[in-house]
Order: C-alpha cells, then sequence, then structure tokens
C-alpha cells in the first residue's frame, strides 16, 4: 500500500508540473469533476489496441450474447441457426473463439504449449459477426486476431510456473481410498494464485508483444447470403518492445478501408507511444498521424500529441489524467488543450495499455 | 457410490497418464490401494510443467493387481487471470500401449482465477 500512495503522489505531481507548465484547462473543465468526463480522457489517449474481436470492430457493432463453439460441428450449428432455409440472415451472429483451443487444445499440455506454433495458434482467435440495419440490410463481419510474439505471457514464465507449483502443492497423503469421483474449487487458494498472477505481470508488463489483427467486412442488400459483397476493411498492427525495466515502445499501425454509399475511402494511422513507470503506474507520451481519403470527397490529414499518467488505485479501478491536441485537424484549434479528471472503470481496462 | 472398473487383460503393464489440457498448470498423485482400502502405495506425482512424461507405471502383473483401487488426485489452475476459461482433464489407463475398457476418465468444465481438485478413482479388475 505504501508503494500506491508514493505512486500516487508522483503521479499527482507529474500532472501539477504539467498545469504548472502555463497550460490552462479548457473553460469549464478540470472542476466538478464526473465519471463522465472519463470519456473525455478515453477521446485523448490514442487507442494503439487491436480489438479482442476485429469483426465487430468492421461492423461498428457491439456483439450480444458471444459464442465459443467446442467443435467444428457446434460452429456449423451456430452458423445454421443465424442462416435460415432461404438463405437469409435469420438472427445477428456473434461468434469469437480460437479454433485451435476450441479443437485441439484439450490435448494441448502445458509443456506442448512451449514448442512450435503452439502459443501463437493457441493466441489467434476468429471472430464473425453480423448484423441487421434498415431497410433489410445485413452487414457481416468477419475478423482475425492473433498474437504473434508475448515474451510475457504467463504459460511462459518459469517463475510463476514455480509459483503455482508451491501453492498448489497436493495436500497430505489421502486416508482412504475415494467412494467416487469429485471436483472442488479451492477458493482459498486464489487469493495467493492472484498474488503470482500479479508478480508475474509486474515483471512482464512491458515484454516484447506484436499483435496483428485484420477484418473484412462485407454487406446484403437484402439480407441475402449470396448476395454479400466486400465491403471494406481493416489491418492492425502493434508492437511493444521493452525499453530495459522500466519502459516500452509501442509503434501501432491501422489501414482500414470504408465505404459509404458511392464514396470509398481509405483511413490510415500510425502512431507510437513511449510508456513508463510500472505495470500499475504508468506516464504515456504519445503521437500519431492519421490520413483520411474519401475519393471525391475529402482528403484530410491531421496528428494528434498527448501526455498522460495512469494509476491503479485497486483492481480494476484506474485513476487517469491527460491533456493533448489534434494538430491540423480541420475546424479544430490546434493550441494545446488539458484535460483532467477522474475515470472509474471496471475490469482490466486501461488506456495506456 | 460405486467405483467405476478398468478391465485388464491378463497379461501386459500397466500405465497411467495424466493429462491436463488447454495449457493450464497441473499438479497431480497417484496411488494404488489394497483391494480392502485399507493400505496404499504411491505410485508417483509430477506436475505437467516441466520435460518428464506425465505417465506413472503401475507395478505388478494384472492378476496380482486385481480388485485393487487407482487413485488419482489432480489440481489445475489457469496460469492467466480470468473467467470462465475452458479446462480439460483426462485421466488414461493403458496396458501394453493400448487404452483399456473403462480406461479413459474425462473432466471439462471452466475455470476462474481459483483452481479445482480432482479426486477418483477406479478398481481393476482382470477379464473373464
Amino acid at each position: 500500500m505504501q508503494f500506491r500512495y508514493r505512486g500516487l503522489i508522483r503521479m499527482m505531481f507529474t500532472f501539477g508540473l504539467c498545469l504548472g507548465a502555463g497550460v490552462a484547462p479548457a473553460p469549464g473543465r478540470a472542476e466538478g469533476l464526473t465519471p463522465s468526463d472519463g470519456d473525455k480522457v478515453k477521446a485523448l489517449y490514442l487507442d494503439l489496441s487491436i480489438p479482442d474481436s476485429p469483426a465487430f470492430a468492421a461492423i461498428d457493432e457491439k456483439p450480444g450474447q458471444m459464442q465459443s463453439p467446442g467443435t467444428p460441428r457446434a460452429f456449423a450449428v451456430g452458423l445454421l441457426q443465424g442462416i435460415g432455409e432461404d438463405g437469409r440472415f435469420r438472427q445477428a451472429l456473434a461468434f469469437d473463439f480460437s479454433p485451435y483451443l476450441q479443437w485441439a487444445g484439450n490435448d494441448l499440455t502445458l509443456t506442448k504449449y512451449k514448442t512450435g506454433l503452439h502459443p501463437v495458434l493457441s493466441r489467434t482467435t476468429l471472430s464473425l459477426g453480423s448484423a441487421n440495419q434498415e431497410g433489410g440490410r445485413v452487414q457481416v463481419g468477419l475478423g482475425l486476431r492473433s498474437t504473434i510474439i508475448d515474451k510475457g505471457d504467463p504459460r511462459l514464465d518459469r517463475e510463476l510456473i514455480d509459483d503455482f507449483r508451491k501453492i498448489l502443492a497436493l495436500g497430505p497423503e489421502p486416508s482412504a481410498p475415494p467412494s467416487g469421483a469429485s471436483v472442488d474449487t479451492l477458493k482459498d487458494l486464489a487469493t495467493e494464485l492472484d498474488k503470482a498472477r500479479a508478480r508475474a505481470r509486474s515483471r512482464n508488463w512491458n515484454r516484447m508483444r506484436w499483435d496483428v489483427g485484420a477484418a473484412l467486412r462485407s454487406e446484403s442488400p437484402t439480407g441475402e447470403v449470396k448476395l454479400l459483397r466486400g465491403d471494406g476493411g481493416a489491418i492492425w498492427s502493434s508492437l511493444g518492445l521493452r525499453l530495459r525495466r522500466w519502459g516500452q515502445l509501442v509503434l501501432f499501425g491501422k489501414w482500414s478501408e470504408v465505404s459509404h454509399g458511392d464514396s470509398t475511402g481509405t483511413v490510415r494511422n500510425a502512431s507510437a507511444r513511449l510508456r513508463f513507470g510500472s505495470e500499475s503506474l504508468a506516464y504515456g507520451l504519445e503521437g500519431g498521424v492519421f490520413r483520411d481519403k474519401r475519393d471525391g470527397v475529402s482528403d484530410n490529414s491531421w496528428s494528434r500529441v498527448a501526455l498522460g499518467a495512469e494509476f491503479r488505485l485497486s483492481n480494476g479501478t484506474w485513476l487517469e489524467v491527460g491533456l493533448g491536441s489534434d494538430l491540423g485537424r480541420d475546424g479544430q484549434s490546434s493550441r494545446l488543450l488539458s484535460l483532467a479528471n477522474l475515470k472509474w472503470s471496471l475490469g482490466e481496462q486501461r488506456l495506456l495499455k | 457410490l460405486s467405483l467405476p472398473t478398468i478391465t485388464m487383460r491378463p497379461k501386459g503393464t500397466l500405465q497411467v497418464e495424466i493429462l491436463v489440457g488447454q495449457a493450464h498448470f497441473g499438479t497431480y498423485d497417484v496411488y494404488l490401494w489394497e483391494s480392502d482400502g485399507k493400505s496404499k502405495k504411491r505410485l508417483g506425482e509430477g506436475v505437467n510443467a516441466d520435460d518428464i512424461p506425465d505417465i506413472i507405471e503401475i507395478p505388478g502383473s494384472p492378476t496380482t493387481n486385481e480388485g485393487r483401487i487407482l487413485h488419482w488426485r489432480i489440481r489445475v489452475a489457469a496460469l492467466s487471470a480470468g473467467a470462465r476459461q475452458p479446462y480439460s482433464v483426462t485421466v488414461i489407463v493403458r496396458q501394453a500401449g493400448a487404452t483399456l475398457p473403462g480406461g479413459v476418465f474425462p473432466w471439462t468444465g471452466e475455470l476462474d482465477n481459483a483452481p479445482i481438485e480432482i479426486e477418483a478413482g477406479a478398481r481393476l479388475v482382470v477379464e473373464s
């Protein structure tokens, strides 16, 4: 806890320095902080992550109840349930799963995982989603996401495995043979395992990692499968490089093709983030260039710079502070804006990831 | 509850394999009890994270093991945090390399941050 408070003070000090450097808060900001201000901070940072389910990013649709078919047959059945006998999409599809883990994972031991392409195959997920649009139109997205390199993969972390070995040591020898089969959840060991996982995250937060993703979007004007036509797509790449113990450089690129009515275009983004600190306290300096080109409509280029800090108060709760600006964007002032607020979020979501 | 039976042929060495899938961490131990359940022998223990095969030989001939109880305890945990992670554990009993009738014991389910412990066993019988 002491460390946490020291980190909090350091972060506040950093933010104080930023404000003291002559950066005035935007009008009406930085006072009366509310949870909704978190969205402003979120919008300030560049999103250098690859969507968990690229298919849904391609169709801009939030997935409903996601399905993870355990076998090829279950996948086929799920697919057929979404498509009627008349060849039309009947209900929204929402699949996201690792084909390799789903279909070959039962034989994938930890020892086997360490060899060959098993880690990459295990970390590769496939997503498929559809969304019903106005006028009977249906959008379908197909996505692929993979972590090609992950030097911080917990399944390959020797220290974490040693910790698990100690925590999960079986107790005294049994005093009688079993009378049947039992499966018990050992809740009293969960805290110790969580501590070991947290130590592993601290060790590995800035280890080298390369994620890639791709998505294709198609659309059917009537909802018939046979009328599906390609309607765009996107490719993502995010490479995290370790800078000794204290930092990480993230290089990110995204290319997407979009269409609006008769016009088509591409959006390109190349960004970089220098992040330093620790797993629970991070400072970030980032910049990105964007180009949004629509045939016969517009051709916009702009860049963004941002500086921020985030601090983990507890599991799933982050205090985030940031300032930055878009430069050269149509209709936007190029002066440096500042935003400061508290954002409370649940889960493992964070901005400077 | 009555224990399941594994039917052995009269000849051939017995082995038991502990297979913890989905690349989760697993640790286990295996015992062989006398048919009356009053005394036992520890056959072995291990973890699935090393390079040692998770296969344990069952000593004795099928006839001497007639009626004895094979007993295993397995703990499984996910190395990465997260809810609803599928797990798979299979215990396979083989004789001379061939899986025996009744010799496959599978468990599947979902793990969260807490580990699970599977404890089960089976009685060995020689085919008549």
